[in-house]
């Protein structure tokens, strides 16, 4: 219990995409200018199907009295596909509040999304802080040339802002992008940034002071990467607590499509064959690695059509082969499921009949982005919920019911909760759910299913017998 | 075995009787459950596939949507007039039962309860045979005929989990209806005779083979009447049926007015009517003298055949009653169909039965079953007529058509079981060696020595062919019917068992990557399974109700490239599959069937499509370099074999179903179509018809250009660029 609440208020520490709305008035050209960006470090992640960004920027408040908030700025189609967005301090192992910012000021050409940064402490006028903003989306990428043939090499494009979109002046300004065995760039014609040698990687920076909100040119890298680009459309996750088989049942539907470049001609078995693409890497998925929960039980893999045997479990990891290769922009939609032990999960207060359960709210493959993830957790019949934490900032929570296996009432409390843009890196997030579940209850069903069963026996008992 | 009426005995014996039935049900469950204990909850083969659709459909739109469903999936561009042209016996069946277990708290996956269907029904079609062979002789021969129902493999080759057809229910309906009518037949009980028709209404809705019925209770009618055994409970028992089962039949959509307008309706009508006038001859009887009654009798006999048999005959000349289907032909005459209707022939469950077929259905009880027939012979009892005509028709009929055989097993299980009853009943009885003799001594003499030992002998050899029986059936079972056919058992390398799931991974495939409305041509048989599984727009199906059209893809299939692409593009086709066992030897396989495609559409056009031309010259039917250049060029060859020969490396390769080898030059290139998927053992390979030539040209020639073009290039890059100066 004690580690579980620690672990707790770590992650709830990562209030990402806070939904909170900060009702603020703002000039047309942004925030106020309170803050001076005396060194921005902007760097890009490529090695994961979605990017991985960090913008480490030393600030300098520069108005005349305290201040602890800082506006980041995002382009909001960026914004559109933000996964997480983190901030904490250099050097310091714990996150700061940050968060979106709902009422935004209506700006002119490319709208613009703002996440408010507020820190533990104000900082005097005059003096400097390193913030570190992390954050994963999935926009901005997409493979060149657009359709390779059977066994290519596959070369990816990224199209960025070549200079970093903020709210306030930036003093120094470096962008580097790492996670792929080399990059090339074209830069535009008026670009301001000089490339810098790096080991591995590319590097580039200026020193020249840029303005708030300056328009920036594009410039675009390209870089080889073999790999799938998985992506899940929709997941349905369902968990199901069963009190009287002390188990914890999880299903989970996906409908997964791999955002590779597509195969410019029909799909050739004999090529694929001939060339043994089976066993070597590229941008088709073959295999799904999912790591379960440890001691997961009766595993399976099913899809539309019926079960699929190609799968396999090493210890707490689940290894699935899709019933075919999937090649850029084909779809796969499967289920997949597994039983653990309730006792991992749910902990039982003493006091009046409560239980809070706290489960992991993904659990699907690495490597992997999440367009929509609906969480459902169903509790045994006449239980009664008291609160819902999630770690993760969700979307939209509802309580209903479902009937199932021997619902003779109401049906099974279940509680649905839906996620946007989620990446595998989130599934450390737990979901908390606090019920009460009288014993009472937990009685009435298979003493009602006993009466059931005895009505009839003496039933045909009773005709027999005329 | 005698039935006690009251006390512990009574008791004793109830509670015996549903210890019996339950292990029966057990034994007949789990005897069919080899398949999914083997692979999975699967639905089986093809027909059931659409069977499950439907039922989907019934289950989610409700009943009366499902009547009047049009379905635009299939048979494309036409439609089906689906909810009109089924028998909805089986779906609304397993609705029932989804919406009935929903209700108690068992929201089962509508799948399992297709899947587990026949199974189910198979533990009530025993109690029904134990009921019918009761009525028959006794309770003792009603157990061991449904001992035998419950495990015979001719039954249970329709009825295994996962083999979701009609026949899975309509077996039961059929010994239920029979067990009613033997009843109502007995007692004249008018309750007995409407429940016979309301199950023979059940049997209407749900399989075309209810025929059988409407023939089988007017034919041992009339056995009764030729054999003077009228009497008031028949007439009352008979009218009953006939009047309120043939009203209640025309209620199904598919029936109609068949009742009145078919010939293979016209028996029952038939003896209606002849019921009738043998009820008021009867009567007459009763009032006036023999003599005037036999004058009277001849006169209106006569007559009315006379009236009847011409009636008949100008009916049908002109229209009102329709002919006798194609199927009904190829009962009497076992070429008909492959001379008139290629597509009845081409299904293998039409074709005549193997006589080893027999022992393996039914293993002992096919020799007991003359014997149980000549004992019933011996007692002739009314209901006995009925089993001995029943017998007769129905061996005829297995012999004609395999899947006939169906039909006969329950017969023959109840007529084994009286056999077996008799002799039971005979050489189990050793209450003797318990008996006293007159002077209250026990008596041990000779003759009670050798009464034991052979009765000993006997009961214990038929005992030991009971054992045989049981152990043969679920042997069959296990071996022989319990294969999905959607999934095939294979071995991995290091001997593990593995699944060949070729079917699922091309359907699954189309279901993800095509468009929702793509229209998918293939053979009829994998019609069903596409739209089940790949939930894709058809051409043809298993319905083959439109002969015409399936004559059209063999047409396609059996013409070259460029004139099966005009036929397919003028029919809307985006993709087409074919089936090609090949490279695993999978014998089930298009080339295989291809001489079908060939007949059925060299029918429809004699003048375009020659079955002569796709065999050798010496008249072989071969794929490789000897093969007819019709058969080379046909779209089926090329999509088969596409790619083929490149596998090995060589220019060959070995077809491991035909043993012969595939040249890369006699396949060629394909012009007007693009492989775009091929599952991993190659057994369905999916092409898509090329969309046509931005630049106006011909498929053909715009391919030529483009491979010409690809080497063209490849000549390039490997010439090296000469640089030496020229002055």
């Amino acid at each position: 219990m004690g580690r579980m609440i620690n672990v707790r208020i770590a992650l709830t520490a990562i209030v990402i995409l806070l939904v909170q709305a900060v009702a603020a008035t703002t000039p047309a050209n942004g925030y106020p200018q309170t803050w001076e960006n005396i060194d921005y470090k902007r760097r890009v992640d490529v090695s994961k199907s979605y990017l991985q960004e960090t913008a480490e920027i030393r600030i300098k408040n520069i108005d005349s009295i305290a201040n602890d908030k800082y506006y980041f700025a995002l382009p909001s189609f960026v914004a559109e596909t933000l996964s997480y967005l983190s901030a904490s301090l250099k050097d310091v192992n714990a996150f700061i509040d940050s968060g979106i910012v709902h009422d935004q000021p209506a700006s002119e050409e490319n709208s613009l999304t703002f996440a408010l940064i507020t820190l533990p402490a104000s900082v005097s006028p005059g003096d400097e802080i390193d913030i570190v903003v992390r954050f994963a989306h999935n926009t901005g990428r997409r493979p060149f040339p657009e359709r390779i043939a059977l066994g290519d090499r596959q070369t990816m494009l990224i199209t960025i802002d070549e200079l970093p979109l903020s709210n306030y002046e930036t003093l120094h300004y470096s962008i580097e992008f790492s996670g792929a065995s080399e990059f090339s760039h074209q830069a535009s014609e008026n670009s301001k940034l000089a490339p810098v040698s790096t080991k591995g990687g590319l590097a580039l920076k200026t020193s020249a002071s840029i303005p708030p909100f300056e328009p920036s040119p594009i410039f675009t890298i390209s870089y080889p990467h073999d790999g799938s680009f998985p992506r899940v459309n929709n997941l349905e996750r369902g968990i199901w607590a069963s009190h009287w088989a002390e188990t914890l049942q999880f299903e989970e539907y996906f409908e997964l499509v791999n955002d590779a470049a597509p195969l410019e001609s029909g799909f050739s078995r004999a090529d694929y064959m001939k060339k043994q693409l089976a066993l070597k890497k590229g941008n088709h998925l073959a295999t799904l690695e999912i790591p379960l929960p440890a001691e997961a039980s009766d595993t399976y893999f099913t899809d539309l059509v019926g079960m699929v045997s190609t799968y396999r479990v090493f210890g707490d990891r689940l290894i699935l082969k899709p019933r075919y290769p999937l090649f850029g922009g084909w779809r796969f939609n499967f289920t997949i499921g597994w039983t653990n032990a309730l006792s991992q999960f749910l902990h039982e207060s003493k006091e009046d009949e409560t239980y809070i359960l706290s489960v992991p709210i993904l659990d699907g493959p690495v490597n992997t982005f999440y367009d929509n993830v609906s969480l459902s957790v169903y509790l045994p019949e006449g239980s009664q919920v008291v609160q819902v934490e999630s770690q993760i900032p969700f979307h939209a929570q509802e309580v209903s019911h479902k009937k199932s296996y021997f619902d003779l009432r109401e049906g099974h409390t279940k509680i649905s909760i839906q996620y946007k843009n989620m990446v595998d890196d989130l599934s450390k997030g737990q979901l908390l759910v606090v019920y009460k579940l009288s014993s009472q209850s937990l009685y009435k069903k298979p003493l009602s299913i006993g009466a059931y069963i005895f009505c009839a026996l003496i039933a045909f008992f009773v005709l027999k017998s005329q | 075995m005698k039935e006690a009426t009251s006390g512990t005995l009574y008791w004793v014996q109830t509670l015996l009787k549903i210890a019996i039935f339950l292990s029966i049900t057990g034994a007949a469950v789990s005897s069919r459950l080899f398949s999914v204990i083997r692979f999975e909850s699967i639905i089986h083969e093809f027909d059931p596939w659409f069977n499950f659709r439907a039922t989907k459909y019934l289950v989610e739109h409700g009943f009366y949507k499902f009547l009047n469903w049009f379905d635009d999936r299939t048979w494309y561009p036409l439609g089906r007039v689906t909810g009109g042209t089924l028998y909805p016996g089986l779906m609304t069946s397993s609705a029932a039962i989804w919406h009935l277990l929903k209700k108690v708290g068992l929201p089962v996956d509508i799948r399992n309860i297709c899947v587990l269907f026949a199974p189910a029904f198979s533990g009530v079609t025993a109690y029904a045979t134990y009921k019918l062979t009761s009525e028959i002789k006794d309770s003792g021969a009603g157990l061991l005929a449904a001992g035998f129902i419950a495990i015979a493999p001719g039954y249970i080759s329709r009825s295994v989990a996962g083999s979701y057809d009609n026949e899975a229910i309509a077996i039961t309906l059929l010994m239920v209806t029979f067990m009613f009518w033997i009843k109502a037949m007995k007692t004249g009980s008018i309750m007995h005779s409407t429940f016979a028709a309301l199950f023979y209404f059940y049997m209407v809705s749900a399989w075309g083979g209810y025929v059988f019925i409407t023939n089988l209770i007017p034919l041992h009618v009339f056995v009764l009447l030729l054999m003077g055994r009228y009497s008031n409970k028949l007439y009352a028992s008979y009218t009953t049926w006939y009047a309120i089962g043939t009203l209640a039949s025309m209620q199904i959509p598919f029936v109609g007015f068949l009742p009145i307008r078919s010939n293979d309706h016209m028996a029952a009508l038939g003896v209606f009517g002849l019921i009738q006038i043998v009820a008021f001859g009867s009567f007459i009887k009763s009032q006036v003298s023999w003599e005037k009654f036999q004058t009277v009798m001849f006169v209106s006999l006569a007559f009315l055949l006379v009236l009847g048999v011409s009636g008949l005959f100008l009916l049908t000349y002109f229209g009102y009653i329709a002919p006798w289907t194609g199927r009904f032909y190829s009962l009497w005459d076992t070429n008909y169909a492959k001379i008139h209707i290629p597509i009845i022939a081409s299904v293998s469950e039409h074709q005549p039965t193997a006589w080893p077929a027999f022992f393996f259905d039914t293993q002992f009880l096919i020799w007991l079953f003359p014997a149980g027939v000549f004992l019933l012979f011996l007692e002739l009892k009314d209901e006995h007529v009925f089993v001995i005509a029943y017998s007769v028709l129905c061996s005829y009929f297995a012999g004609v058509m395999v899947r006939l055989m169906l039909t006969l097993t329950p017969i023959i299980c109840v007529c084994a079981a009286v056999a077996v009853s008799k002799l039971f009943d005979a050489y189990l009885d050793f209450s003797f060696v318990f008996q006293k003799s007159k002077n209250g001594a026990r008596k041990f003499d000779k003759d009670a020595i050798f009464t034991t030992i052979t009765r000993t002998l006997v009961s214990g050899t038929f005992v030991a062919y009971l054992f045989l029986f049981v152990y043969h059936c679920t042997w069959v079972t296990s071996n022989a019917y319990s294969s999905p056919s959607v999934v095939l058992p294979s071995r991995n390398p290091d001997g593990s068992p593995a699944l060949i799931d070729d079917f699922r991974e091309a359907y699954y495939w189309l279901r993800m990557n095509t468009a929702e409305d793509a229209k998918v041509a293939s053979w009829w048989d994998y019609g069903y399974q596409i739209g089940g599984m790949a939930d894709r727009t058809t051409l043809v199906d298993n319905n083959t109700w439109n002969n015409t059209h399936i004559a059209i893809v063999g047409k396609a299939m059996s013409s070259p490239e460029d004139k099966a692409y005009e036929i397919l593009q003028a029919h809307d086709v985006d993709y087409v599959l074919v089936i090609f066992g090949g490279l695993i030897g999978f014998s089930g396989d298009d080339i295989n069937k291809f001489l079908w495609m060939v007949r059925i559409s060299e029918g429809i056009w004699p003048d375009e499509i020659k079955e002569r031309n796709y065999f050798t010259p010496s008249g072989e039917y071969r794929v490789d370099a000897a093969a007819s250049q019709t058969m080379k060029n046909a779209l089926m060859y090329k999509l088969s074999y596409h790619e083929f020969p490149t596998l090995f490396g060589q220019q060959e390769g070995i077809d491991r179903v035909r043993g012969q080898t595939i040249r890369a030059e006699d396949v060629g290139d394909l012009d007007y179509f693009e492989e775009v998927f091929t599952s991993e053992n190659w057994i369905v390979r999916l092409y898509k018809l090329k969309d046509r030539d931005t630049l106006g040209r011909d498929l053909k020639s715009a391919s030529q250009f483009d491979r010409a073009a690809a080497r063209g290039t490849k000549r390039r890059v490997s010439k090296r660029p000469q640089l030496e100066l020229r002055v």
